[in-house]
This record gives C-alpha cells, structure tokens and sequence, in this order.
C-alpha cells in the first residue's frame, strides 16, 4: 500500500469512493485488512489455501456491498462477514471436530473486562475478587492487567507456554468479570 | 525511531508491518503488551493474532499478504477496464444528438404553426 495514503482514514476512503465511483479507493481500503482477515480465518479453517480463498471471497463480497449501503465500522463489518463465511465453510466441510471449531466462532460479546476494571472504583474489591482465583489464572491476569506484562514476559517468568498464558487470561478474565458481576449484584441488591 | 514510526500509525489503524512485527518479536515488551491488550477489546485483532501466530516464519505470512493484495488488485483492474469498455460502448455518435436537436426544433415549429 503507498505511503502517501497510509494517513487516510477508512471513512474518508469510503467518502472518496462514494464521490468519484473509482474502486482503487476501496482495494487501498481493503488492502488494510489483508493480513487481518487472513489470520482471522486461519483460526477457524486452520488451512491455508482455503483462508486464502475466503478472504478473497470477503473481498469480493466488500466490492459489491460498500458502493450499496453505508458502512461505519469496516473493520467490524469485514470481521463479521469473514467469521459468517468461516462457519458457513466449517459447516460445508462437515468437520468432525465441527462442534469445537463452530463453539469458537461464538464469542463472549458483554462488556470488555479491560472497561469493567477501569469503572471498578474500589480496587479492595478487585484484589479480593483476583485472589478468589486459581493460582494460574490469578497469576496471568496480574501480570498482564496490573503490571502490564507481554504474554511472552509472562511466559517466561511463570514457565508457562505463550498458549497456557493467553488461555489462564481467558479464563482468569471470565471468572473474575463473573465474580465482580456477582459481587456489583449484591452490592446493588444490599 | 522506526517503532515510534509503527505506535504512531497504529493509532488510527492496525498496521501491517506493525503485526509482523510483534510476531517476529521484534517489538519492545511494553509494545507489544499494547498490543496484546488491544487485542482483548478488539475481535477481530485478537482473532488475527491467534490465527497468525500458527505460522512459524511472518515473512511467509507477508508473501501471502501480497499474493491476496495482488490478486484484489487485477481484480479491480479488470473490473474497471470491462465497465469502461460497457461505457463506450454506450456511447452514441454525435451526429445520433445533433439530428435529435433538429428534430426537436422541427417538431416544436410545427406544433406552433398548428397552433396559430
């Protein structure tokens, strides 16, 4: 992608798109979210040729929908239509280990734990909840929320693999927004 | 100097290179915590991330970046040739304008000797 539209934002590609007819503004738009779209769809087709193969069908998909409807969140809009064609390509293949695959493209779509721990005022509340955790997951959250270690920081001071890290956040997170979720409902209740 | 250049791109968007980067581990650890708790707001970074990292060398991941950015590319060129190509051949001669302008005039000449 050129340098000199590297400032543009995406709206402001969509405007130009929308002013002139000229698709080169939507293929430097697009051209954004190569490398993202492809990762994303390596994680749920966990095949090369066919993540390739999706994200051009995504792209292609983008050239004739952008110019018909009004689009805020590319980025949010792309996602979307990749993870769709994901599942609907997981379903196709009739994968045997559908039932792991498919569960995955469900997301936790509540609050980001990251906003709920920034509006957690009483921080008392917070380390209590924290130390209610299991050691792994209480170890990871710590490190990458409070002390704002790297997931490889934190591998190596625990002697976890990168992978252990990332899932004891997952899970630390998830326990820890239900724990506070719990404690926030029966604060409101007393 | 230049991941200053990357934090400051990554602002208003998510940076190729800048990805490549942090999978090369090449970033700084506060860079690429950064990163990492971008990734726990935003989807669609935290999926791309899991997906890419199964790869073991990122220059491959850019090879296939450019390989899909190519391809998009000859896909707009030759979308764009063939509606050129549809608009000419819209186009009528200019004589086809000018006999309708002296047809209108004509038309218009006799409606107003009718009507007089």
């Amino acid at each position: 992608m050129p340098d000199s539209f590297e400032h543009i934002p995406d709206s402001e590609l969509l405007e130009r798109y929308r002013a002139d007819g000229d698709t080169s503004w939507l293929g430097i738009l697009l051209e954004r979210y190569t490398l993202l779209l492809f990762g994303v769809c390596m994680k749920y087709l966990k095949h090369e040729e066919q993540s390739k193969d999706a994200v051009q069908q995504v792209f292609l998909k983008a050239l004739s929908e952008f110019p018909k409807y009004p689009i805020g969140n590319v980025g949010g809009w792309l996602y979307q239509v990749t993870r769709n064609l994901c599942f609907t390509m997981l379903k196709n293949r009739r994968y045997h280990e559908g039932d792991e695959l498919i569960g995955n493209v469900v997301k936790d779509e509540s609050v980001p734990l990251a906003d709920l721990v920034r509006k957690e005022k009483e921080i008392d509340r917070l380390h209590e909840a924290l130390g209610n955790l299991k050691e792994d997951q209480r170890r990871c959250v710590t490190a990458f929320y409070l002390e704002k270690k790297s997931y490889a920081e934190i591998a190596a001071i625990t002697g976890y693999s990168i992978k252990q890290v990332k899932s004891h956040i997952q899970n630390g997170k998830r326990n820890l927004r239900l724990k506070l979720e719990e404690r926030t409902s029966t604060g409101d209740a007393g | 100097m230049e991941q200053k250049k990357h934090s400051d791109k990554r602002k208003d968007q998510i940076d190729e290179q800048y990805l490549l980067d942090y999978l090369r581990g090449s970033l700084s650890p506060g860079e690429q915590h950064e990163l990492e708790l971008m990734s726990e707001q935003n989807s669609l970074l935290e999926d791309a991330l899991d997906g890419l990292s199964t790869f073991d060398k990122p220059e491959h991941l850019q090879d296939i970046s450019q390989q899909l950015n190519q391809q998009l590319r000859n896909h707009i060129r030759a979308s764009r040739g063939h509606r050129r190509r549809r608009k000419k051949n819209l186009q009528l001669p200019a004589w086809i304008y000018v006999l309708a302008v002296i047809l209108l005039l004509l038309l218009s000449c006799w409606v107003l000797y009718i009507a007089l």
